[in-house]
C-alpha cells in the first residue's frame, strides 16, 4: 500500500477530506469523545486549511499540517466550552470520588495489584476499554484531562485555557485519575482476580 | 501521618507540579506502610505511560472510528462553497 505523499508544494486541497478526514476525525474523537463535536472540528479544520492552503509549504506532510490546525481548533473549542460551566463548585460527580474513601479517609476498596499492565498495552481490546473509560469521564473533568494528559499542556497553560486556578485544576485532574483508575480496574484489571 | 485520601491527592499532583519537601517525605512514609496506596502509585505511573502512548499513536489505530457518510457529505459541501 503506497501512501500519496506530496513531493513539493503541489498539493490537492480537494482530496484532503478524502485522504485525511477519517484521521482528523479519529484524532478529534480521541480527545473529545463526542461524534457531533468531532465532526464540527474536522469541518472547521478543513475550512481553515482550505482558506490557508497557500500557506502550506509542502515541507511537512499534509496530515501533520492538518493535525496542527486541528489541535489549535481543539484548544479553542475547549476554551469556549470550559467557560460555560463554573468550575469551582462541587457537584454530584465530585461526590462519587469522595465516596471512594471512608470517614477516616481510608480507601473503601483498597487498590489491589494489577496483573501485568505491560501486557495490557499490547492488546487492542485494552485500548478500546481505555477509550471508553476516557469517554465515561464527566465532561468538566474530561476537558482538562484531555488538555493536560493527551495534549501535553502544563498546569499553567491549561489553567489559562479553561480559566480556573491551579488548585482547582489539580483537584479535577486527581478526580479524573481516580475515576479512570476505577474504570480500568472494573473493566480490565479486576476481571481475572474477582471472578 | 497522611491519610490515604491525602496521599492519593499528593501522588496525583506529583505528575502536575513539583512537590514540596514535606509532601515528598509525607508520601514516602505513608507508602512504606500502606500497600493500597503503593498499588495506587504504581497504577498512576502505569496510567501516565499508557496515556502518553494513547495520545501519541494509539488513537490512530481505532479504525471503527470514522466520519459518517452524512458528515462527509456535509463537510464536502461546505468546502465546495468556499471555492
Amino acid at each position: 500500500m503506497q501512501e500519496k505523499t506530496p513531493t513539493s508544494a503541489h498539493t490537492n486541497p480537494e482530496s484532503w477530506l478524502k485522504d485525511h478526514g477519517d484521521a482528523l476525525y479519529r484524532y478529534a474523537f480521541s480527545r473529545l469523545r463526542d461524534a457531533a463535536q468531532s465532526e464540527d472540528l474536522v469541518q472547521e479544520t478543513l475550512v481553515a486549511a482550505f482558506q490557508g492552503r497557500h500557506g502550506f509549504s509542502g515541507r511537512s506532510a499534509e496530515r501533520t499540517w492538518l493535525i496542527g490546525i486541528l489541535k489549535n481548533k481543539l484548544v479553542d473549542y475547549l476554551r469556549k466550552h470550559a467557560r460555560e460551566v463554573p468550575a469551582g463548585d462541587m457537584t454530584g460527580e465530585d461526590l462519587d470520588t469522595e465516596a471512594m474513601f471512608d470517614s477516616s479517609e481510608h480507601w473503601k476498596t483498597p487498590p489491589s495489584e494489577w496483573e501485568n499492565p505491560a501486557r495490557a498495552m499490547e492488546q487492542k481490546q485494552f485500548w478500546k476499554v481505555m477509550s471508553e473509560c476516557l469517554g465515561a469521564l464527566p465532561s468538566r473533568h474530561a476537558r482538562v484531562f484531555s488538555l493536560c494528559e493527551l495534549e501535553g499542556f502544563d498546569s499553567t497553560e491549561a489553567c489559562k485555557v479553561v480559566g480556573i486556578t491551579t488548585t482547582n485544576l489539580w483537584v479535577l485532574l486527581h478526580r479524573a485519575r481516580l475515576r479512570l483508575r476505577q474504570c480500568l480496574e472494573n473493566r480490565w484489571f479486576g476481571k481475572e482476580t474477582s471472578e | 501521618m497522611l491519610t490515604c485520601k491525602q496521599t492519593s491527592l499528593i501522588v496525583s499532583q506529583s505528575y502536575d507540579r513539583q512537590l514540596l519537601w514535606r509532601e515528598r517525605i509525607g508520601i514516602r512514609l505513608h507508602l512504606m506502610l500502606c500497600a493500597a496506596c503503593t498499588n495506587f502509585k504504581r497504577q498512576m505511573d502505569f496510567l501516565r505511560r499508557a496515556l502518553r502512548h494513547f495520545a501519541s499513536q494509539e488513537w490512530e489505530e481505532n479504525e471503527q472510528v470514522r466520519l459518517s457518510a452524512e458528515a462527509l457529505e456535509r463537510i464536502a459541501r461546505k468546502i465546495d462553497q468556499l471555492r
